[in-house]
């Protein structure tokens, strides 16, 4: 297995979250690649809204996908499942050792996703290890019936009934306070409040939503183009220009969030601003 | 001395694997109809490809992702599955074309029909992703695809009309018995010939599979500044002898004995011998470089384990993938389909599918984030910006131009 370089460490204290985070590779401590981060779990307190943890695997990918396709494949999911209820897991962030390019994870988190990626380990056993050569056979290592993978061991914990996810917030209508429209959010800024910079052990632990993006337009949101200008100015000038209704909006500006209705209302007294405008 | 070798040894492969069925077909068949007029296409497609492989590649060695692992990223689950699908769905063809190519090489070195071949080859393809090491995968198809220089021996052994050949090439213009369109139409065939986005996703992965860090980046730009323009000068060796010896004789490339005629004119059976070997070779390293494609992309997507850099069994899904290409890719050209057929369609769509790839790669290079000091500076930012410009208005104009032209009737 390689343990790639991933380039510079996202170091910031603050950044956006479905940039740095949603869609990135999952990454284990000896290289192995386990998936990619295909939702967020959100945990709303009265200190305010935390990503706490990721989901990975074909339910979330799924709801993120939409329409029927992504119905099929949760369904799917649901069904090849020998639990009565299949929940997903959520990984917390606390077992995320390093994020850059890739989202890096401890040996245990890395354990269960490795025990979680059913297809794999089907085929591994079903095809791979009846064709000569497959190398590995009876001695891998991620084999599901070893004893100490199971999900017990409270590492990934079912997404509970009060958590949200990043898909749902990312679906939000926004709203003004007199119920002007702002378009969805599309992008979610964040900072460290936990792990080693806050002396609360290794990971990089939950995060603090700060403000939201919201814009009537999708179109290249995860490019990157959304919270700074940067690259060539071909590609600048146009995604400025598809985006020049987008609005920054302060979590503290937010009156309300309606999961229920898929609403969120910015104060009376809210700033909005150009992403781009705000230091 | 032996960075010295390294370095050698890579832009001899890159040289040798340059060069595909789509490259060989269509220098050909463009060089049998339009002379050197389309020659200034070549250029501009192996400039592309040179800038589109360096960015990708490194991103690849200092980030640590490959191509499609952007793509999932940058685009997100939505527009990423559509380019998935749209990506894979020309890798495939190509994967098609490669594996028919491989038995058309067969057929004309052991005169069996190449139907008979098309599965043995597919099972071979297979064979070598399964077991053979990823370097010597690489390096044995390349060095071997050097047989291909015969082309350019036969070139100079024809003797042709040096300054004919390099003033139609300098002043192109569209030949007289030629329509505009059909000019335009083989212009955009060519630069999706040399510009073929699987080069991108096999060169980015091949970069994680071999451990590249910051600190091959010299090698990795080595192997692309000097690699693929010799790898081009092929293509250009391979359409100046057929201006020379099929385009006044009236002769079409339709067969891949065609494209191999002028060098049989030149230096017979011997360097025959040399062109179906470097067939042989050039088309069966681009069929595993293609199969490997399709697994790498479906995995980079999803977050799969892909790779030989470990064992089958830890990437199960990655190896039947492939498995499951290759299978296809047989059951196509089991329906009796001309594999050159194929391929003349695999390199335009190869052209609209460009720009599906190479927007991410562009963005990511540019992110200060991930790449550092490595990121993109103002030179490959311009020729960056002008060959997304070029590639979104081939991609645009292949389909109108191919209804027109009845794909270049």
């Amino acid at each position: 297995m390689t343990p790639a370089t991933g380039g510079w460490e996202v170091d910031a204290d603050r950044f956006g979250v479905v940039l740095r985070l949603l869609d990135h590779q999952i990454v284990g401590e000896q290289g192995q690649l386990l998936g990619n981060v295909d939702d967020l779990a959100l945990e709303e307190t009265p200190e305010g809204l935390f990503v706490v943890g990721f989901l990975s695997g074909p339910a979330a990918l799924g709801g993120r996908l939409g329409g029927w396709g992504g119905r099929l494949l949760g369904d799917a999911w649901r069904r090849l499942r020998t639990e009565p209820e299949p929940r997903q897991l959520v990984v917390p962030l606390e077992r995320v050792v390093r994020l850059d390019s890739a989202v890096r994870v401890d040996t245990r988190a890395g354990r269960i996703l490795a025990q979680e990626q059913r297809l794999e380990l089907w085929l591994r056993r079903h095809v791979l290890a009846r064709i000569p050569g497959a190398m590995g056979g009876e001695s891998d290592p991620d084999r599901p019936d070893r004893p100490d993978l199971r999900p017990a061991d409270g590492i990934g914990v079912p997404l509970r009934d009060g958590q949200h996810t990043v898909s749902e917030l990312l679906a939000l209508r926004a709203l003004t306070s007199d119920g002007g429209a702002l378009g969805e959010v599309i992008e979610v800024t964040a900072e460290r409040v936990g792990g080693r910079e806050h002396g609360h052990g290794d990971g990089l632990g939950p995060l603090r939503v700060l403000d939201v993006i919201c814009s009537p337009r999708h179109l290249g949101q995860e490019l990157g183009y959304t919270l700074t200008p940067q690259g060539p100015r071909l590609v600048r000038w146009l995604l400025r220009a598809c985006h020049r209704s987008d609005r920054h909006l302060h979590l503290g500006d937010v009156a309300e969030i309606d999961w229920e209705r898929g609403e969120l209302r910015a104060g009376e007294y809210a700033v909005l601003r150009h992403p781009h405008d705000v230091d | 001395m032996k960075r010295l070798f390294a370095v050698a040894l890579g832009i001899l492969t890159a040289i040798g694997g340059f060069v595909d069925i789509g490259d060989l077909v269509t220098n050909a068949l463009v060089g049998a109809r339009f002379g050197m007029s389309l020659a200034w296409v070549v250029l501009v497609g192996v400039v592309g490809i040179c800038v589109f492989a360096e960015m990708s590649g490194r991103v690849a060695a200092v980030s640590g992702r490959a191509t499609f692992d952007l793509v999932r990223e940058r685009l997100g689950p939505r527009a990423g599955l559509l380019n998935l699908v749209g990506s894979m769905a020309v890798t495939f063809l190509t994967l098609t074309a490669e594996i028919g190519g491989v038995a058309l090489a067969l057929e004309l070195a052991t005169s069996v029909s190449h139907l008979l071949w098309v599965p043995v080859v597919g099972v071979a393809v297979w064979l070598v992703l399964w077991r053979v090491k990823f370097a010597v995968l690489e390096n044995v198809f390349g060095l071997a695809g050097l047989a291909l220089v015969v082309f350019a021996v036969a070139l100079w052994k024809l003797g042709p009309d040096w300054g004919g050949l390099a003033s139609a090439a300098m002043h192109p213009s569209v030949p007289v018995t030629e329509d505009w369109a059909v000019y335009a139409y083989y212009a955009v065939a060519l630069f999706g010939a040399a510009m073929t986005p699987y080069e991108v996703f096999f060169f980015s992965s091949g970069g994680i599979e071999e451990h590249w860090t910051p600190r091959e980046l010299g090698t990795m730009r080595a192997n692309v500044f000097i690699g693929f323009p010799l790898g081009g000068l092929l293509s250009l060796s391979i359409a100046a002898v057929a201006a020379t010896v099929l385009l006044p004789r009236g002769i079409e490339v339709e067969t891949l004995g065609q494209v191999a005629l002028p060098v049989v004119v030149a230096g017979g059976k011997l360097a025959l011998a040399f062109a179906l070997l470097g067939f042989f070779a050039a088309t069966f390293g681009a069929a595993c470089e293609t199969g490997l494609s399709v697994g790498y992309s479906i995995a980079q997507y999803f977050g799969w384990q892909w790779g030989k850099f470990v064992e089958p069994l830890r990437a199960a899904r990655f190896h039947v993938v492939v498995v499951l290409s290759c299978i296809a890719a047989v059951g196509i050209l089991l329906t009796t389909v001309d594999p050159v057929m194929v391929t003349e369609y695999s390199v335009v769509f190869s052209a609209i599918a460009l720009p599906l790839t190479y927007l991410p790669i562009l963005v990511v290079a540019n992110d200060r984030t991930y790449m550092g000091r490595h990121v993109n500076g103002w030179l490959a930012n311009s020729l960056g910006t002008v060959y997304l410009v070029l590639v979104v208005v081939a991609s645009v104009a292949a389909i109108p131009l191919m209804v027109i032209t009845g794909a270049g009737q």
